[in-house]
């Protein structure tokens, strides 16, 4: 009979083939319920996280409103935001005639900043450092947000050429190594990630989390911050969110992009605002309204359980039923990123 | 017209060591230092500020002859390119440019075995990345072959490289974005900043008939665009294929006056809307 060996330092072992399959069929037993256990522990550990959306049928109504009920609902009061520094990063990642759709629209933006205001809060920024455009200037003034914060007496960063400061990585899950993220980041008191409801090509959606590889700067990271995407677009999204931990989300739905996005898509009239403390519950919950299961979006997946709540049973859904804001996003087959992530 | 303008705001934000903040107040950085030079190089030759802020440059470079967005960031050697164009020709410099010269035509973009069905470029053309070990992208590429043919590589292997990149990644309906022309099947959009900086680069290497499209797009954006950078690159674009604008001088004004709206423009900006408002063809 042959007879298989194994060396555990100067000790030797010997093993029948029966006996040796029977150790790799109890290994293998062992990795399955290892990882099944860390998947439900995962789940376990979720914590329970207040998602508020609600329906917004265009950018002429009032948005305010529904962004201080949001407030109201999460609990963001004015003893939270009283004299703090409110730093809003939308998305602009490259603005074009005729394709509003593809940047958070400047009067989600201007509603936001009154209603920090409005809860006292001692300076409202918005900041950003776009993906693809080196000219933050002309997204500014193509997508008409440089008007309005020219109006209301807000400061624009440009995140791309800022200062910033090298900052350990705590989400350690891409190869970037330490991060290095504009001052104004760090020193704001209450960051919110302002996202586009769209899909992606690369990552499946782009909502908060995606959102915050703006706050990367260009001049480290290049234009497209292709660094970002060499060290694994889903790793960096959760290094990022882990290093820099957003205090609150806002998603514009209103209108969103389904299809080829994040650029190229078309937009739908979801009517649709989005928001929370946790930005993973908040995504998750932006892609359930997509008709999209956040379960099969790897870098959600991948935030469970650890930088927040994907399971529809451990968010609490408030303002109005998902059921009535669902409206299914068009997604394209041979994108793989889009391949089998309906719900 | 704008000469003593220009030369009055870039001067104020020279510091004592010779290099440039970003914008006033600021600490000096790198890239403005670089484009201050450039600019006061053409509005006044033989400027004091930038002879310091040449040298100021000559002790940022690395070992390797790189000069990177920091000293303490080896790899982010994009700023090369732009030291190399602010000390130019100059001969009190040739150490320093010989060894810039060196790193760029040694280092290249990463490249791809095998084409991804996704991608439409070619992958496998080197051209010059912002950051080492990742891929190479339209600007950095474009500043790379400018800064090696003012140093008269132009003939060099890796500058015809560089531009058989750029013609590469041109899209199809004309214009040039950061450097990806269609991604799952579908043409992306041009961008007034890399296409002129791509003009720029291309310049007597190729006939219009080859870039006519790239051309009429910026012509065609031109009365609608007033920002710095994008205006400046316009600019600097159709100029490098004898089609500058008639009204420059009425534009650039205009431009400048958005600094009511946005507060004093970055260095790099006044920088390079000084070298369009010149007429350098």
């Amino acid at each position: 009979m042959k007879r298989y060996s194994m060396t555990n330092g100067k000790k030797s072992f010997n093993f029948t083939r029966r006996q040796w399959i029977g150790m790799l069929l109890a290994g293998s037993i062992t990795g399955i319920a290892f990882n099944s256990l860390l998947r439900w522990g995962r789940v376990f550990l979720e914590k329970e996280q207040a998602v508020f959306s609600t329906s917004t049928a265009d950018y002429s109504k009032d948005i305010l409103g529904p962004i201080l009920n949001g407030f109201k609902e999460l609990n963001i009061t004015r003893k939270e935001i009283k004299g703090k520094k409110v730093l809003l990063k939308p998305n602009m990642v490259e603005p074009h005639e005729a394709h509003s759709h593809i940047n958070t629209h400047p009067l989600v933006i201007r509603a936001a900043i009154e209603a920090f205001l409005t809860l006292g809060a001692g300076e409202v920024v918005v900041a950003e450092g776009s993906g693809h455009r080196r000219d933050s200037l002309y997204c500014q003034e193509k997508t008409g947000l440089g008007e309005i914060l020219q109006e209301d007496s807000i400061p624009f960063v440009d995140l791309n050429t800022t200062r910033f400061i090298q900052c350990k990585n705590r989400g350690n899950r891409s190869s970037l190594g330490d991060l290095f993220l504009p001052s104004s980041i760090i020193n704001a008191d209450f960051i919110v990630s302002m996202a586009k409801m769209k899909t992606h090509h690369w990552a499946g959606v782009t909502l908060s989390m995606k959102n915050m590889f703006g706050v990367m700067p260009g001049s480290v990271y290049g234009w497209p911050k292709n660094s970002l995407h060499n060290a694994g677009i889903v790793e960096s999204i959760l290094d990022i969110n882990a290093t820099v931990c957003p205090h609150f989300s806002i998603i514009d739905g209103i209108v969103g992009m389904e299809g080829d996005g994040p650029i190229m898509g078309t937009p739908v009239n979801s009517g649709v605002l989005v928001m929370g403390r946790n930005p993973a519950a908040v995504d998750a919950t932006g892609a359930r309204i997509m008709g999209i299961d956040p379960v099969r979006i790897k870098y959600l997946k991948k935030a469970s359980g650890w930088l927040g709540s994907i399971k529809n049973k451990n968010i609490e859904q408030r303002g109005e039923l998902l059921t009535s804001l669902k409206r299914p996003y068009k997604l394209i087959q041979g994108i793989p990123a889009h391949q089998n992530i309906k719900s | 017209m704008f000469n003593s303008y220009f030369i009055g705001e870039l001067g104020k934000r020279f510091s004592t060591s010779g290099g440039v903040a970003r914008i006033p107040g600021e600490a000096e950085s790198i890239d403005s230092t670089a484009w201050a030079i450039r600019a006061l190089n053409f509005l006044n030759p033989g400027d004091d500020l930038a002879r310091a802020g040449q040298l100021y440059l000559g002790t940022m470079q690395q070992q390797n002859g790189s000069v990177s967005l920091t000293l303490d960031m080896p790899g982010v050697t994009w700023p090369t390119s732009l030291a190399l164009l602010a000390w130019n020709t100059d001969k009190r410099f040739e150490n320093e440019r010989i060894k810039a010269t060196q790193f760029l035509l040694e280092s290249k973009g990463r490249v791809l075995e095998k084409q991804p069905e996704m991608i439409a470029h070619n992958v496998k053309l080197p051209g010059w990345p912002w950051v080492d070990g990742t891929y190479s992208w339209v600007e950095p590429t474009s500043m790379a072959v400018l800064a090696l043919k003012a140093q008269g590589q132009g003939e060099h292997p890796r500058v015809k490289q560089g531009i058989a990149l750029i013609l590469d990644r041109m899209l199809i309906d004309g214009g040039w974005n950061y450097g990806n022309k269609r991604v799952f099947g579908t043409n992306l959009l041009p961008m007034p900043e890399s296409t002129g900086i791509a003009l720029c680069a291309l310049k007597g290497d190729v006939s219009e008939e080859i870039i006519t499209k790239s051309l009429l797009y910026l012509n065609s954006i031109y009365p609608a665009v007033n920002t710095p950078l994008s205006l400046s690159r316009i600019i600097l674009g159709l100029s490098s294929f004898n089609q500058r604008p008639h009204d420059v001088a009425k534009r650039i004004q205009q431009c400048l006056d958005l600094q009511n709206r946005y507060g004093p423009f970055e260095t790099t900006l006044l920088a390079e809307l000084a070298l369009a408002s010149m007429d350098l063809s």
